[in-house]
């Protein structure tokens, strides 16, 4: 017998506790300035896109790999945040981020509330799960798949054995969501997981996911660059790239480490006493892998986990009496948190945080034409508002593979064959941290301290 | 009641968990003696055995009359006497001792927990695999056997509360060993806690335990102090060196522990629910393995008779999902007599110790400036690699290091001024000037070596894997 449809109230009533919390954190998240390197060139990858027309498929930033190929595959995104840029300036940018963490939020409440999870379980469990994703709350176009994955999770629990209308859903969003960024792989993966669970245990009725997710394979092929993605996905995975801080394993002293320890350690000691299903087990180990690649990774083990972590945690621990906000009380709260979200983003910064950047340098640098050998980390900020001048290397960290990026650290390094590596890259002007070896060597060999910064964050050095 | 004349029927063995000790004791005669901290934990137990116990550095020139750690003098000591006794081949036979004995340990505990031998054995590999990353010819080692024996004390207080009166003794031992004691501390505090609950009779037992084993850490030279090294580990694991970095998966350590993190995951779901004494006894080990790369086996053992029991539960479970007929052999339990077990023992002793008499005796010094000795300088004022100053107190007593393996006496200004100086930082030449450096033992590619080089600082002998520089106008 089909369920009989739930009233707008019943709705609304069921999700007050979900937006709340969503628009929580959007006035949280929209308060927050840009910081991070990356989100400039993917601005500039998208407002070049914007511009043109066109995908940009050859490097036009650097003066190492110019003209080198370079994947599209998260053209979408790109422009998604480029075009909030050129509508509403960096205020615009913060507002899609604070989008995409509330559409997070929202689902994993959803997640965490499985099952009837009390809120003083589900809340605790939401909240250091989203500050475990706090170090990827960067403008880049990860954040869809921070907002799409608990979302898929979402629909693939809810999903009853056999056929059900919700799985027309799978196919356009891996289109779309294979055009913004590469974890659509992730989800791939996740929905296979299901596919596989539900064949093994309900049989035939297990194929129209199975079908489905077959389809959902196919579907990502509507990609400028397919392959490349998932060829970009596999280096990460096997290869991670431990230079980058959240390439880096899983710190358990690091307090988002240490709430993704917790997550681990509820996780194996509440089966431990109560048990767990065979989804599960086949959803979380390979998240759990994952998570132990990389820092970026370990949200999703930490979102996956609510799903199944509240409602058994219910059941270990007993309250004597439940206690829920009222209906009446509950929806008003959550619509004058809405109407406060709203609100929120008048109050969006205007303007990126640069104090990790080199800005008073961009005057001096103006001035030469050189070749710019240019910290990593201040590659994009280059990119974005230094367009003059080419990068020697930036965070796109591929196009450098096999090469320059090795060049790049024996030079900052100060590694045996560092001279004939500046010339072989005709070198005219570094831009690095003061304590870099190279910076210290150079100085002492007589190259001009064009610029510096009073704080000891940069130097511009010139050949003499 | 027993009848008279009624067959006695053991219920354990140790012939397996021996025959497996005796096999990987063997095979560890195979990996060459060379640990870069092996050489001053050496010197440090020298000096132990010959002068007492030194409060203080008499190895550095940078550190040199200040305080240093002496909380693993009993283990530098049996390291020492080792090498005294029998020289290199000592230390390999010691080394073979301690890997058959926690390779033992780990069995027995598996065995316990799973009566059919094969079945433990397999659960057992991935924590003896694990190990295999911690024979290292150092005190840890026997921090782990200690480990090991720790968790099957505990798996068997379980059945039998009195055996935990054991534990005490070897805290005591333990902490006088290695600073890992710290760690066996609050495991089996966890675990009395844990019996404390369920056996009401065992409750002055337990306390009695816990409180014994707690005085016992202060039996130590090191007195109150003993647990400030073992704190600063845990609290602020320093990254920098290699063993104390996260662990990682790209790593074959790294893959195998976390092989070992997933499967306890699996067994949890798939398994039936297990008491709390499983939890108290593996997810505080799991977070200390979850700190740094050295701690990983530690969950690996105490993961072992855990896996032994469930595992085949949770193999049964997915197996009877899938479409095809599975039939997993029974692998009946067995226990052999004690005749076996006996004769298990001696012919374990006998393969371990005779591998360990022809095993290559002398430690491999290929990734060491064992070219530079001639040259160098006596005296205070050479800065050498941080990877070189074990070797350098035991092969060069003459001239005392800047920095070396035993790191904590560094930390503070001479750890700053080493790291200013190798990694070349603006004030490199301040902190030569300052601390009156004469000459640099480096790798030739570390950045100060390369300049150095540029400078055309003169060499007094060099080879593809180290330099020795002489600093102008030193003095």
């Amino acid at each position: 017998m089909a369920a009989a449809p739930r009233s707008l109230g019943a709705t609304l009533s069921a999700s007050a506790y979900p937006l709340a919390v969503a628009s929580a954190v959007f006035i949280i998240a929209v308060g927050l300035p840009s910081t991070d390197s990356d989100t400039y060139w993917q601005l500039a990858m998208g407002r070049w896109i914007l511009d043109h027309h066109a995908f940009l498929r050859q490097d036009i930033f650097s003066s190492t790999v110019a003209g080198a190929h370079f994947g599209v595959g998260e053209w979408l995104g790109q422009i998604a945040f480029a075009g909030s840029f050129a509508a509403a300036g960096w205020a615009g940018v913060a507002v899609v981020r604070a989008t995409l963490l509330a559409l997070a939020a929202f689902f994993v409440v959803r997640l965490a509330r499985r099952g009837g999870t009390p809120w003083w379980i589900s809340l605790p469990l939401v909240v250091a799960a989203l500050l475990v994703s706090k170090i990827t709350w960067t403008d880049r176009p990860q954040l869809f798949t921070l907002a799409l994955f608990p979302a898929l999770l979402e629909l693939l629990l809810s999903l009853p054995a056999g056929f059900s209308r919700r799985l027309l859903i799978l196919p356009p969003l891996f289109i779309v969501w294979t055009n913004l960024h590469g974890g659509y792989l992730l989800g791939l993966a996740v929905v296979a997981i299901f596919a596989v669970q539900a064949v093994l245990t309900t049989g035939r009725r297990g194929l129209p996911l199975a079908l489905t997710a077959i389809a959902c394979v196919a579907v990502t092929f509507l990609n400028p660059a397919p392959l490349e993605l998932a060829g970009a996905a596999r280096e990460d995975f096997l290869n991670p790239p431990r230079f980058l801080t959240e390439f880096l394993p899983p710190d358990v002293v690091t307090p988002a480490g240490a709430l993704f320890a917790a997550f681990v350690l509820l996780v194996i000691g509440s089966a431990l006493l109560r048990g767990g299903s065979l989804l599960e087990a086949m959803l979380l180990a390979p998240l759990l892998y994952l998570a132990f690649t990389a820092q970026r990774q370990m949200l999703f083990f930490c979102f996956a986990a609510t799903a199944f972590l509240g409602a058994r945690l219910s059941g270990l621990v007993r309250s004597p009496r439940d206690f829920e906000l009222p209906v009446p009380v509950r929806l008003p709260v959550a619509l004058v948190l809405v109407i406060a979200a709203l609100a929120s983003a008048l109050a969006a910064p205007t303007r990126p945080d640069e104090r990790a950047y080199p800005a008073a340098a961009l005057d001096t640098l103006r001035q030469d034409s050189g070749i710019l050998l240019n910290e990593y980390d201040w590659g994009g900020y280059l990119i974005f508002n230094l367009p003059e001048r080419s990068v020697f290397i930036d965070g796109r960290y591929v196009p450098y593979l096999g090469g320059v990026l090795a060049d790049y650290r024996a030079l900052v390094g100060l590694r045996p064959g560092w001279r004939d590596l500046l010339d072989k890259y005709k070198v005219s002007e570094v831009l690095l941290r003061p304590d870099r070896p190279l910076a210290v060597a150079l100085r002492e060999d007589g190259w001009r301290v064009r610029s510096s910064d009073a704080d000891g964050r940069w130097i511009v050095l010139g050949r003499p | 009641m027993d009848r008279p004349g009624a067959p006695v029927t053991r219920k354990f063995s140790w012939s397996l968990p021996l025959l497996a000790g005796g096999i990987f004791g063997a095979l560890s005669t195979f990996a060459t003696v060379g640990d870069p901290d092996l050489f001053w934990h050496l010197a440090q137990g020298r000096q132990t055995v010959t002068q007492g116990l030194a409060r203080v550095d008499a190895f550095s020139w940078s550190v040199n009359g200040l305080p240093v750690l002496t909380d693993q003098w009993l283990g530098q000591v049996i390291w020492y006497e080792g090498y005294a006794a029998l020289g290199w081949n000592g230390i390999i036979v010691l080394r073979a001792l301690l890997v058959a004995a926690t390779v033992t340990l780990i069995v027995a505990a598996a065995l316990m927990a799973q009566r059919r031998p094969i079945v433990a054995l397999i659960a057992a590999l991935p924590a003896i695999t694990l190990t295999r990353f911690a024979w290292t010819e150092r005190p840890q080692l026997m921090g782990l056997c200690c480990f090991a024996g720790l968790i099957l004390l505990l798996r068997a207080s379980s059945e039998r509360p009195r055996v935990l009166m054991a534990v005490p003794a070897l805290i005591l031992v333990w902490a006088n060993l290695h600073a890992s004691f710290a760690l066996g501390l609050a495991v089996a505090a966890i675990a009395c806690g844990e019996l404390w609950l369920r056996r009401p009779d065992a409750r002055r037992l337990t306390l009695g335990v816990v409180a014994l084993s707690i005085a016992v850490t202060l039996l130590t030279p090191s007195g109150i102090s003993i647990w400030t090294s073992a704190s600063g580990h845990f609290l602020s694991p320093p990254r920098v060196i290699q063993e104390e970095g996260v662990p990682d998966v790209t790593q074959p350590y790294g893959f195998v522990f976390a092989f070992v993190v997933l499967a306890v995951l699996v067994t949890a779901q798939l398994s039936r629910p297990t008491m709390l004494r499983d939890v108290a006894l593996l997810l505080p080990v799991l977070f200390v393995s979850m700190t740094a790369a050295r701690h990983t086996p530690f969950f690996a053992v105490a993961s072992a008779p855990y896996l032994a029991a469930h595992a085949p539960a949770a193999i049964g479970a997915i197996a009877g999902r899938l479409p095809i007929n599975v039939r997993l052999p029974a692998f009946p339990p067995r226990v052999p007599s004690l005749r076996v077990d006996l004769a298990m023992v001696l012919i374990a002793i006998v393969a371990v110790v005779g591998a360990g008499f022809f095993a290559r005796g002398e430690p491999n010094l290929s990734p060491y400036p064992i070219g530079a000795l001639s040259s160098l300088p006596p005296g205070p004022g050479v800065v050498n690699d941080y990877d070189w100053g074990g070797f350098l107190i035991w092969y060069a007593p003459a001239t005392p290091v800047f920095i070396d393996g035993r790191l904590f006496p560094y930390t503070g200004d001479a750890l700053r001024d080493y790291e200013t100086v190798v990694s070349l930082g603006p004030t490199w030449r301040d902190v030569l000037a300052r601390r009156g450096a004469r000459a640099l033992l480096l790798k030739p590619a570390s950045p100060l070596a390369v300049r150095a080089r540029d400078l055309r600082w003169p060499i007094v002998t060099e080879s593809s894997s180290y330099v020795l520089f002489l600093v102008p106008n030193s003095r």
